[in-house]
């Protein structure tokens, strides 16, 4: 099998960035599972529901509470597309109705997480990422440095952020210039 | 705070202005001033340094490769490209002339991952690509692929790209760089407004997909021998048509589309795997003489072959000025169908494309005027250079440029003046077809 290549291979070096002492940040990458969008039309919804249900997965989800389940996740990102991950192949379910669509190559994800990680994040996005307004299982749609991101609360201050791929390198870059004031700690596996 | 409103380039104008008077500056008049009253220096009003990061940069899935094997890099947009790949001692000039004579006696790869890519997906999709382009869709089979130019709605070009038919109801456009954004933005406008009936979704997909451009006379033993089992042969793979291969277990489609004027391919890759495929490729070199190739000479190659591109899809050229009046439909409406009749669209004295010999040792640039051989220099002229090169294949400056009357000059000599750098050069109208007119080396 070719080698796969991280869009971020020449940042994960493991280490310390920024201040020293208490690491405020941690940064790494969490390579993507088979990640499909399915979209339609007036009939989104019908068809939406029998891929999910095939899947084990519920209902259509909201707009910003990500549905997890069988370890997938899905994103309802707009009243017709449904972003899901871990899902295998989805290309049988195209049809007049629904069009399936791999982005499995398209997002890498940064994991940012870190007691500072919600300042970082509220530095970089105009959106209030507070304990409150952004627990575990949120998930919004903003831009980071001009570049449209999918970030989720995917634990105790704990982000996963889906990048386009050929923007990952310049968003770490921005993310670490944000965090070196408190010490990034970067994981590489 | 504007600057004219302080105490800076203000004052300078009332002194000119009272000097011209024959009159003081109190006599004349001055403005009620706003800060800065007293002046400062031009660096305290400029922006702080934001290095890279003053704009996000965009990377190829190979882009580290060319750095870490010598490639020049150059800004494309936000993109980060290979320009050229210098050997011993060389400059831009020595290396795209080598690449480019070497793409066409072996075969080259250029990485074009930066083109802009597209899914259009849905029951409607080939009534969306028939609004989109000027050309049609409803007959493109499954496994093709087809060329495609769209107007702006004001009638003049906005982009031009090949789109594939990937299953009944998948297609895969594929975009200029400058317009990688524009394009599904314009698509997207249209679909949630105008065209609200259309079942039809457009994704970005630029960043799924890798894609290699592997051309020469070579490429096709090349290729047939890195994906073991394609059948790649002129029978079953002709000029527009794509087919699937394999390598170590890795999907990836290649799409038989010339753009250097070559026997070429695309091969479109998921991006993770790009760079293993660009170096299994490159390992080909010993028995193929594969080599890399940058930006100036894909360049280079396109304007021998006489491709349009982004300097004459600048804005202001239509279909026939740009000699692609014969894609456009009758029989079908699209975008940009009743502006593009427009009276001063149609006058027969639009500056058409046209190629031009250049006289001598020197090179002409972009943006110089063209000026009848006799007469007086003065005006905008007769029309404008659009794109330059050295043609390693015929040995001699050419460039692509658009002339009034161009069809109807081919043979005149015209004068080529750079106003900017104060040169006067000489040059013939010829067919903007410069190489292989007949296209017997692509269809190869």
């Amino acid at each position: 099998m070719l080698e796969l290549k991280s869009s971020l291979n020449t940042k994960l070096q493991a280490g310390r960035l920024g201040a020293q002492g208490d690491t405020g940040i941690t940064l790494g990458e969490r390579p993507v599972r088979d990640l499909w969008q399915i979209a339609g039309w007036q009939e989104f919804e019908t068809a939406a529901i029998k891929v999910l249900s095939d899947l084990g997965l519920g209902g259509l989800g909201s707009y910003s509470l990500a549905s997890m389940a069988k370890g997938r996740t899905t994103w309802r990102i707009a009243p017709d597309k449904i972003l899901i991950e871990n899902t295998g192949n989805l290309s049988d379910y195209m049809s007049a109705d629904l069009a399936t669509l791999d982005l499995s190559h398209a997002r890498t994800v940064i994991s940012l997480s870190g007691r500072k990680s919600r300042d970082v994040l509220s530095q970089l996005i105009a959106v209030d990422v507070s304990d409150d307004a952004f627990p575990e299982g949120r998930f919004l749609q903003s831009g980071i440095h001009h570049v449209g991101e999918l970030i989720q609360c995917v634990g105790d201050n704990a982000f996963e952020i889906y990048v386009p791929v050929s923007w990952a390198e310049t968003v770490w870059e921005a993310i670490c210039e944000n965090a070196m004031p408190y010490g990034i700690e970067i994981i590489a596996e | 705070m504007a600057t004219d409103q302080g105490k800076l380039s203000n004052v300078n104008a009332l002194a000119r202005m009272s000097e011209l008077r024959g009159k003081k500056i109190p006599e004349v008049g001055t403005t009620t001033f706003r800060p800065p009253f007293t002046p400062i220096s031009m660096a305290s009003l400029v922006g702080h340094e934001h290095g890279k990061h003053f704009q996000p940069t965009r990377l190829s899935p190979i882009h580290h490769w060319h750095v870490e094997n010598g490639a020049k890099i150059t800004e494309a947009g936000a993109w980060m490209r290979p320009w050229y790949y210098a050997e011993a001692g060389e400059g831009l000039d020595e290396a795209y002339i080598r690449e480019a004579t070497h793409v066409r006696e072996n075969v080259g790869m250029v990485d074009v991952s930066t083109l802009g890519k597209i899914a259009v997906q849905g029951p409607d999709a080939a009534e969306f690509l028939n609004r989109m382009y000027v050309n049609g869709w409803k007959t493109l089979q499954v496994g093709r692929l087809r060329y495609g130019v769209m107007l702006r709605e004001d009638g003049f070009v906005m982009d031009d790209g090949a789109t594939a038919r990937l299953g009944e109801h998948d297609y895969f456009m594929s975009t200029t760089i400058a317009n990688a954004a524009k394009v599904p933005a314009f698509s997207e406008h249209l679909l949630q407004t105008a065209w609200k009936d259309l079942k039809v979704h457009v994704t970005t997909v630029t960043d799924q997909w890798a894609a290699i451009a592997v051309a020469g006379p070579k490429s096709r033993d090349l290729l047939s021998n890195v994906f073991k089992g394609a059948d790649l042969s002129r029978e079953a793979l002709p000029n527009n048509h794509f087919t699937y291969a394999k390598l170590d277990g890795v999907e990836v489609r290649i799409h038989r589309m010339p753009y250097s004027g070559e026997l070429a391919y695309e091969v479109y890759i998921p991006s993770g795997y790009a760079r293993a495929v660009w170096e299994t490729l490159h390992e080909q070199s010993q028995k193929y003489r594969i080599k890399p190739y940058g930006t100036e000479s894909m360049s280079a190659l396109r304007i021998e072959k006489g491709h349009v591109a982004g300097p004459e899809l600048e804005g202001r050229t239509t279909t026939k000025d740009l000699g692609l009046e014969a894609f456009a439909s009758s029989k079908k409406p699209f975008v940009g169908l009743i502006l593009r009749k427009r009276p001063v669209l149609k006058d027969p004295e639009r500056p058409t494309l046209v190629g031009l010999e250049i006289d001598g040792a020197t090179g002409t640039k972009s943006g110089s005027i063209l000026f009848p051989e006799t007469g007086e220099t003065k005006g905008h002229g007769d029309g404008r250079v659009s794109s330059t090169t050295y043609s390693p294949a015929l040995g001699k400056n050419i460039a692509l440029a658009l002339l009034k009357n161009g069809s109807s000059r081919k043979g005149e000599t015209v004068r080529v003046v750079n106003f900017v750098g104060d040169e006067t050069l000489t040059a013939k109208v010829v067919s903007h077809h410069f190489f292989d007119p007949k296209g017997e080396r692509q269809n190869a």
